[in-house]
């Protein structure tokens, strides 16, 4: 056996320590790789974690909101002035810039009871720190006035106050929670969307001219009748909505990029985007007759669009397009680089439920009156129309009977007896309704605000009617048998008439004088009342039901004989009876619709939009009427007035359009009666109260506060943020969220 | 001496053993971590573009429905406002499509999860590029490849707007919660045919997948992934939550004509993905 001697010992101690300490340091090694990879996994699965928290987050700040409107809807079931608008809080004082699309933010105080003093905007403004929200990222929709006048800068003005938080336990918001409970906070800010004009429906192409002499003016590509007859928010100009705080609108060429990408394979557009071209309006069948058909039905008696979808033409392999999303309008903006000041003036998400809101007696209706449905009344009708001619008008034809000479018998021109919805008897009454209303019931319902059975107005209502239908039929709707174009109905206590200038059944001595008594041999009973020439006939379908106005207003006593200015119905004083009626009816038989505007809007550049080439008379239409439509400064003037009247009072229903119609001053509006209705005519198909149609901006931060914080207002450590625009549409009468779309902002 | 050798001997055994063990703990650990650290982009890279599908009525889909089921790995193709490759000029809106290659002849690209990300260019924008289609135009029909699990959507290899987001999952499936019921589904019953999908009854996709790491991948050929993506079984309507995985593992457990340690290191994941507008 051999001994180490102690140096050998040594050594291989040395050695033995060499390859321990290597065994160590490959281990350190491995457990080092290994904690770092688990440490960046980790890091990895925290960030994932907290975006989703801060999702789920976001969602329940929303559903609070949400909740908040939908309380106040409960706690205001009588429906007031002071309650068919949102709230407003956290808004500018009177005395500062107005931010008319602003509903409320959160603020300190608010009535929610939930909102701390912790401003979410930097305690400055050139340094903000991580967690703190610029007002330019506030205002990144455009929904607030600018504080520059050129650029996409999207900074409000000054007066704009950052919401502040709401912070949230988990029990739920709490307004001073101990800072180690603090597990997020979310800060919100709503918008009246409604208030808007909805870029999915508004708006129509121009044409601009090649010649540049003097200079190219761009024009409207629709024929001007079209547009001045509105009926959709599609003919609203859109060059009357300003970009800056200045005097600078909304260019042709921008509008054109809209449409032009919108209505793609409608209107087939020259060029590429963003610099699409049009037809001369002039061109039968081209861009203008195109768009005409689509937002004003073809033919032009109504429509069942809705406008939530688009058209499903198919042009060149494409279709049109929607504003799927905000953040998509404000992405076309910059590439068609019209001015970003209009994009406070633009939506894109709007609905309405197309039902009044006016009402009286016990009546529940849950449908407006289809205008279009006037069409089906022609005189002698086919067989198979009856059945609807009685359900929508309560109507039958009769054919009518050749006068005698021995006995001396008139004859009995063809008529409509009114029977009702049901039945086959003549009425002595407009009966009573409580839902589905015909359209006589409907039309003594608005007038003389009753749903029961009413003996007392049949023949005002039965002559309205008729005077309604005349207006809207043509001159060649005419009885068989007379030839008589007025339009005349039996009940069961006499007759009612409406009203044609041109009847070629009347006796006339004038152009051609015809023999007396007319028809020969012994004329005809009833007979159709004396012309006025100053009576303005349309003899087309009505456009919208602001028309309604041009039908002569039967007061009292069977066929009374119009005087030289005849009474029409009333559209343009407050305490109209007739208003009910722009209610009632519609152009649009839509249930659910879009690009209906928010009547008690602050905005007035959307009014004025809506407003601006609006015929201020209907004898006066063609390529250059005269009186020209109504010019942008004239229309900004009367919707100054309008904003003002509904600022003040906001209007309950579309009848109040008569008081705001009284609100206006300024010529052109003021010259008679139908240039005074021509505010109701242009508002009162476009425009609604019933749905809150809301944009609900919340960004939602997680994280917490340092461990040993006692105080609120130290750093709050985010760890995770999300935000979130919630478009959505609330029926203020029912509480029913009519539809919504929630939109993730990426910034 | 004999001792000390003996114990010596011992020594390295144990060590060895020691040392073999944490190997195995390391590389299964590792493993997982290789899993999960793919999968979680991937899932992450899915929200973004769940969260921002374009949900509307007049917009087609191409999804499992009654009248396409999708047996094995599924199909999935929709609008999203998540950014997309190659615009001309780029719209917001992207086509993005999700599956798992069945083309063998693709030697990348074979048994692992594709997602196309077709950037989209404003409507009239150009005469050759085509942008988001409404109905009556589809998706599927304006871009077949979206119904394809092969064939992509430009010859030019240069131009697809294909990428291999998950090489190593070979499984994909798909089912939903259904809005009105509350209920996990294989498709709401309302959806006959893809003419007839209404994105809005559907509150959540939930997507399943089975994810196998590159070390275990090379223990198995093509083929025998191939019989184990038909090995794993569709969703059917009425399994609860968590069971299509459960179903999943059972099956991975019963099988024994593949390689163990492959078959060990497949990992199932499944994440619930809320399409709903609240």
């Amino acid at each position: 056996m051999t001994c180490l001697s102690s140096a050998d010992q040594a050594s291989n101690k040395g050695v033995a320590l060499i390859i321990v300490l290597a065994f160590v340091v490959l281990l350190s090694g491995l457990v080092i790789a290994y904690l770092i990879r688990a440490g960046t996994d980790r890091q990895l699965a925290q960030s994932s974690f907290q975006d989703t928290k801060s999702d789920l987050l976001a969602r329940s700040a929303l559903d609070i909101v949400v909740a908040n409107f939908k309380q106040e809807i409960a706690d205001g079931a009588v429906v007031t002035a002071t309650n068919i608008q949102p709230q407003r809080w956290g808004t500018p004082l009177a005395d500062g810039t107005p931010f008319p699309n602003l509903i409320r933010r959160s603020a300190q105080g608010d009535p929610t009871g939930h909102t701390s003093s912790l401003s979410s905007g930097p305690a400055s403004f050139a340094s903000p720190k991580r967690g703190e929200i610029t007002s330019t990222r506030w205002n990144s929709h455009y929904l607030l006035p600018r504080a520059s006048s050129s650029g996409n800068d999207s900074t409000p003005v000054s007066n704009f106050a950052a919401p502040d938080w709401v912070l949230l336990t988990p029990q739920g918001p709490n307004l001073t929670p101990v800072p180690s409970s603090v597990i997020g906070r979310y800060a919100y800010a709503v918008y009246d969307e409604g208030g808007t004009l909805d870029v999915n429906v508004a708006g129509f192409p121009y044409y601009t001219s090649s010649s540049p002499s003097p200079t190219p003016v761009p024009t409207p590509g629709l024929p001007l009748s079209d547009i001045g007859r509105k009926g959709s928010v599609a003919f609203a100009d859109l060059r009357a909505i300003p970009t800056t705080a200045g005097s600078a609108l909304l260019s042709a060429g921008g509008i054109n990029a809209i449409v032009g990408w919108r209505n793609y394979a409608t209107v087939h557009p020259y060029s590429t985007f963003p610099n699409f071209t049009f037809d001369l309006p002039t061109f039968v069948g081209g861009t203008g007759t195109r768009f005409v058909n689509y937002f004003g039905g073809n033919p032009q008696i109504g429509t069942s669009q809705d406008f939530r979808t688009v058209s499903t033409t198919v042009y060149l392999n494409r279709t049109d397009q929607a504003f799927i999303t905000r953040t998509e309008l404000i992405k076309l903006q910059r590439e068609a680089g019209f001015g970003a000041g209009a994009m406070q003036y633009l939506g894109t998400f709007s609905r309405e439920r197309n039902a009044p809101t006016w009402k009286a007696g016990t009546a529940a209706i849950t449908q407006r009156f289809y205008i279009g449905n006037l069409n089906l009344i022609k005189p002698n009708p086919p067989t198979a129309r009856n059945a609807d001619i009685q359900k929508y008008f309560g109507l039958k034809w009769v054919n009518g009977t050749a006068g005698t000479v021995s006995p001396p018998t008139p004859a009995v021109p063809g008529h409509w007896q009114y029977i009702g919805a049901s039945g086959n008897a003549m009425r002595n009454r407009i009966p009573a309704f409580t839902s589905n209303p015909e359209f006589f019931q409907l039309l003594n319902h608005a007038m003389n605000g009753t749903n029961g059975d009413d003996f007392g107005h049949i023949l005002t209502t039965l002559s309205v009617g008729a005077a309604l239908i005349d207006q809207y039929d043509d001159d060649t709707a005419a009885d068989p048998l007379t030839g008589t174009t007025t339009t005349m109905i039996e009940y069961s206590d006499g007759w009612a008439v409406g009203l044609e200038n041109m009847d070629p059944a009347r006796a006339s001595l004038s152009p051609s004088p015809t023999p007396s008594p007319f028809p020969p041999p012994t004329g005809m009973s009833p007979a159709p009342p004396p012309a006025i020439p100053t009576y303005a006939m349309l003899n087309r379908p009505f456009r919208n039901v602001g028309e309604f106005g041009y039908a002569f207003r039967a007061a009292s006593g069977s066929t009374p004989t119009p005087s030289p200015n005849p009474k029409t119905l009333d559209f343009y004083t407050a305490t109209s009876p007739d208003a009910p009626i722009l209610d009632l009816f519609t152009y649009n038989s839509a249930p659910i619709r879009s690009g209906i505007v928010n009547l008690n809007t602050q905005d007035v550049a959307v009014i004025t939009a809506i407003l601006t080439g609006a015929f201020q008379t209907e004898q006066n239409i063609g390529p250059s009427p005269s009186p020209s439509p109504v010019a942008s400064p004239a229309a900004k003037t009367a919707a100054t007035n309008i904003v003002n009247a509904t600022t003040t009072q906001p209007a309950l229903s579309r009848a109040e359009i008569t008081r705001l119609c009284g609100v206006v001053t300024n010529t052109p509006f003021t010259a008679s009666e139908e240039t005074k209705e021509t505010i109701a005519r242009a508002l009162a198909e476009v425009t609604q109260t019933r749905t809150w149609g809301l944009l609900i901006d919340v960004i939602t931060q997680t994280g917490r506060y340092p461990p040993g914080t006692t105080d609120l207002t130290q750093q709050f450590v985010v760890e995770g943020e999300k935000r979130y625009w919630l478009h959505i549409a609330i029926d203020r009468f029912t509480g029913e969220v009519i539809d919504q779309q929630l939109e993730a902002v990426y910034e | 001496m004999l001792v000390a050798i003996s114990v010596l001997a011992l020594l390295v055994l144990l060590v060895t053993q020691l040392i073999n063990n944490a190997a195995s703990v390391t590389i299964l650990g590792n493993k997982r971590m290789d899993a999960d650290s793919h999968v979680r982009p991937l899932f992450e890279r899915m929200a973004l573009d769940f969260a921002q599908i374009v949900k509307r009525s007049d917009v087609s889909y191409y999804v499992k429905t009654a009248g396409t089921p999708m047996t094995g790995n599924d199909l999935v193709g929709f609008y999203s406002a998540a950014e997309g490759y190659y615009p001309t000029t780029p719209s917001p809106i992207s086509i993005v499509a999700y599956r798992v290659n069945s083309n063998s002849s693709s030697s990348v690209a074979y048994n692992c999860l594709e997602r196309m990300g077709k950037g989209l260019d404003w409507n009239g924008a150009s005469a050759t590029s085509i942008p988001v289609v409404f109905l009556p135009l589809t998706i599927h029909s304006t871009w077949p490849s979206v119904a394809s699990s092969s064939a992509y959507d430009d010859t030019d290899p240069t131009k697809r707007t294909y990428e291999i987001i998950g090489p190593q999952v070979f499984r994909f499936e798909y089912y939903y919660l259904e809005k009105t019921t509350g209920s996990l589904v294989a498709y709401p019953t309302a959806w006959a045919s893809l003419s007839t999908v209404a994105i809005k009854d559907a509150a959540a996709i939930v997507v399943a997948i089975a994810v196998i790491d590159p070390k275990s991948k090379v223990l198995l050929s093509n083929s025998q992934i191939a019989t184990l993506v038909g090995s794993l079984p569709d969703y059917a309507s009425g399994l609860g939550p968590g069971k299509l995985l459960a179903q999943w593992q059972s099956a991975l457990d019963s099988i024994t004509n593949m390689p163990r340690p492959a078959i060990s290191g497949i990992r199932l994941y499944e994440r619930y993905f809320y399409i709903s507008d609240q």
